[in-house]
């Protein structure tokens, strides 16, 4: 078949589009179906206002549920039949690149040990193909912190001794974030993109195989109107309880996830902000990023930039891939609920951030509906809520207001408010298959792709399935409140800021989680007492709810705990392969995280600098790349000197406020000044 | 800024030396070989950027194909000279350009200290992200309808 001359991807745009008609065809019937059947289940008796709301928020949150379900659907067809992502031209293995390719890292006050042992490790297994000397890798760093600072120089010396010797690696700080990650990789575009051909781009815990990596270029190169390829990223090496929950659903739902997804996007898809390959011509041509107008957290610089990317560099005539067929991407999962939520603060400002972007001129439906997927996963939350409020408030509304059975005008009959109660509960049964059903249809596939040698067997699997349901239903509703107010936060004009993420295993402390679960415990514990005495027929249908909710504070130290991980990992829980047996690039990484660990400093921040000759030299070498220095207040500057000065005379601590470090830090005629000064001193 | 007591000459060129690894007779042989050379004035700070000023000079002769600017060279050769221990391998020879090993340049090149390649600079423009405006939907809207009925 001949197709299209402007067809970007090879494939009959008639079957992309039955693709698209099927998985939103069935999502819209089934959600038509049982709101259809909702309708007839709502009292009979309930407010003309009440009972729209209650349709309202149960189309939402039923559709929601219904896309989800159909996309897993075709997406475990899809794994079980073996078959490719289509539309995109296959590399060979063996194919010689003949294209430059920068692998980007960019770093926020990441531990440096950590960052720069996952670049050797991939550094390494690039060289290991034999195509390492078309990769280049570079540290973008938008760190902050001083002494992060100055250890990231340290770390970049050695680890540059360690690299092989056909890739370079390059190490660059910008002295002003502006806009954050996005901006941090438009600078490295703007200053150094043209010359490459492609860019991969990491985040601080992204392990990516160099076969991934090459067969990524492979791909790009042979698929001359490809933007974006996205290697879906495996969770790895969580230690604590919620991390390997995590992981383990990952391994073995993920893949029908993201193979669904795939189904439905096909060239359209969307980029995930790491672990993916891009066209540097094509990012630099389409997706410069406006300022937002009006002020955050809706206007100003645009967080979640990834989506937006992807729709730019759609709407400029390129492909956008998602293909689950790329093994070997990897990426940490945040040790705790409480760095879980964290993290969704910040996604969650940016995805809402989106509403200004989903209705731009020119952007390609399936872009919209990816913005739309991404508000809806946070806005399902309060959605949610609501719906369960509305609920409550029916049923405790029955309670103080009996109904009426004899209404002003004489009649025969008394009027009989009409519950279809077989109705809702059989609504109720259909909503949990649709959202648990995927779940072991993922471990169909995970099973007949894994014998469970190294995974503690095929039993081992399916208690982990059942136990990971029972955990979903407890912290669902958590998360359904963490979600909830930051949507609420948002919505009141409360900016997320930027902090960097907690990737260490420290477990949950009472107090932290007190102070962050305090009103989830006592809005659980609230509920099930009203609902105990003035609507107890909700009770036991609440239970699942509300028990999430009361031991909120417990059950989030418990998931947090790294012993209670091993305890459920010696027992056969929520085992995967890559846990048994660690892939390579990960024992790698483990290995020069130990080697880098040993070269840490003794000294930090400016004491390093002013103490050690190599870091002293190092330092001023590095400080003009980053640009000019900022402006600090004369009062911070002469404070500063002063405690230098009493260091250098007299062997004071400097006990240096961060912003007086920072400026001596980018004064290098004080630094090499007091550093030969040390030596006068002897 | 942070100052320097004030000490005698050769305490200043030894303190500057001693920050470039040389120790013992090594760096006795270094200072007393760049005082017979040069002459400074007894003013600490002078006397540091008088040092420097040699350094750069040297840099300028024997490493005019680094493009970097005067400081970072500077402390390029530095970071370069301490990790190859230059102070041992080549002496002061190194440091005011006299010296025998002629491949002395090619050892300091060879450690590849560049921290970023030579910029190849592009622009990206900020692209369009707008709503379509209101009245512009409803012509569009019209426009489609008046077409089908044609």
């Amino acid at each position: 078949m001949v197709l299209p001359k402007d067809n970007l991807i090879n494939l009959n745009p008639a079957r992309v589009r039955n693709r698209r008609i099927k998985v939103f065809g069935l999502m819209l019937l089934s959600t038509l179906l049982a709101t259809l059947k909702w309708i007839s289940s709502i009292p009979t008796d309930s407010a003309l206002p009440t009972k729209i709301l209650m349709i309202v928020l149960f189309v939402l949150t039923f559709a929601w549920i219904a896309l989800f379900f159909w996309s897993s659907v075709f997406g475990f067809f899809e794994l079980w039949k073996r078959r490719k992502v289509p539309g995109i031209d296959w590399a060979e293995d063996e194919r010689r690149l003949g294209s430059k390719i920068a692998v980007l890292m960019p770093v926020y006050n990441e531990s440096s040990a950590e960052v720069y042992a996952n670049l050797l490790a991939m550094a390494e297994s690039l060289s290991q193909t034999g195509q390492g000397k078309n990769f280049d890798i570079f540290v973008l760093s938008d760190t902050t912190d001083p002494k992060v600072w100055v250890e990231e120089e340290k770390m970049w010396l050695e680890a540059k001794r360690k690299m092989p010797a056909e890739i370079d690696l390059y190490y660059r700080r910008r002295a002003k974030n502006t806009a954050r990650k996005s901006g941090n990789i438009e600078d490295f575009c703007n200053k150094w993109g043209a010359e490459y051909d492609f860019m991969i781009v990491l985040d601080a815990d992204s392990l990516l195989n160099g076969s991934t990596m090459v067969k990524m270029a492979q791909l790009m190169e042979v698929n001359p109107r490809t933007g974006i390829i996205q290697a879906p990223p495996m969770c790895l090496d969580g230690h604590s309880l919620f991390a390997r929950i995590q992981q383990f659903a990952g391994k073995v739902y993920g893949p029908i996830v993201s193979a669904g997804l795939a189904y439905w996007q096909v060239g359209d898809s969307n980029y995930w902000g790491h672990n993916a390959i891009i066209r540097v011509r094509a990012f630099i041509e389409c997706c410069g990023l406006p300022v937002l107008k009006g002020k955050a957290p809706f206007g100003g610089h645009i967080l979640s930039h990834d989506f937006v990317e992807a729709a730019l560099i759609r709407r400029g005539g390129w492909a956008a891939w998602l293909l689950p067929e790329l093994k070997g991407s990897y990426e940490g999962c945040p040790p705790t609920m409480i760095d879980f939520a964290t993290r969704d603060r910040r996604w969650c400002q940016g995805n809402l951030q989106h509403i200004k972007v989903l209705i731009s001129k020119g952007l390609h439906p399936v872009s919209r509906i990816h913005f739309t997927i991404g508000i809806m996963s946070y806005l399902s939350s309060p959605i949610w809520l609501s719906f369960l409020l509305v609920g409550m408030a029916i049923a405790l509304g029955r309670n103080f207001f009996p109904p009426v059975y004899f209404e002003e005008a004489r009649t025969l009959f008394p009027v009989w408010p009409i519950f279809d109660k077989i109705g809702t509960i059989s609504l109720f049964v259909i909503s949990m298959f649709m959202l648990i059903f995927p779940k072991f249809l993922g471990l169909a596939v995970y099973l007949r792709n894994n014998d469970g040698a190294h995974s503690g067997g095929r039993f081992a699997a399916l208690k982990s399935v059942l136990l990971e349901i029972v955990m979903s239903v407890l912290t669902a509703p958590i998360m359904m409140m963490f979600q909830s107010k930051f949507v609420f936060d948002i919505l009141s004009g409360s900016d997320a800021g930027w902090s960097a993420q907690n990737r260490g295993d420290r477990g949950t402390s009472l107090r932290e989680a007190w102070v962050r679960h305090k009103w989830h415990a006592g809005l659980g514990i609230a509920a099930t007492v009203v609902i105990w005495f003035y609507a107890h027929a909700l009770f036991w249908w609440m239970l699942p709810i509300t028990l999430g909710l009361m031991f909120s504070v417990p059950l989030s130290m418990f998931l947090s705990r790294v012993r209670v991980g091993q305890f459920f990992r010696r027992h056969g829980y929520f085992i995967i392969p890559e846990e048994n047996e660690p892939p390579l690039i990960l024992r790698r990484a483990r290995y020069f995280e130990t080697l880098m660990k040993e070269a840490a400093p003794q000294y930090k921040g400016v004491e390093l600098v002013v103490k050690d000759s190599v870091m002293n030299a190092l330092h001023l070498m590095m400080l003009e790349v980053n640009g000019p220095a900022p402006e600090f207040d004369a009062e911070v500057a002469d404070s500063a000197q002063i405690k230098l000065e009493n260091y250098l005379t007299f062997g004071k601590e400097m006990d240096l406020s961060r912003n007086e470090e920072l400026m001596l830090l980018y004064s290098p005629e004080i630094l090499k000044t007091a550093h030969i000064s040390m030596f006068l001193q002897d | 800024m942070a100052a320097i007591r004030v000490q005698s000459l050769d305490d200043i060129v030894s303190a500057y030396f001693k920050s470039l690894g040389f120790s013992g007779k090594n760096l006795e042989k270094a200072v007393a070989a760049l005082l017979t050379k040069h002459r400074f004035e007894i003013e600490t700070d002078d006397v540091i950027a008088a040092l420097e000023e040699i350094l750069q000079k040297n840099l300028d002769e024997n490493f005019a194909d680094v493009d970097l600017p005067d400081m970072s060279k500077r402390a390029w050769f530095k970071t370069a000279f301490l990790l190859l221990d230059g102070a041992e391998k080549w002496g002061v020879g190194a440091f005011t350009g006299e010296i025998a090993d002629k491949d002395y340049a090619g050892q300091i090149k060879g450690l590849n200290l560049c921290q970023v390649p030579g910029y190849k600079v592009s622009h990206m423009a900020p692209q369009k992200i707008e709503p379509p405006h209101p009245l512009k939907v409803f012509s569009r809207i019209f426009r489609g309808f008046y077409r089908n009925k044609k």
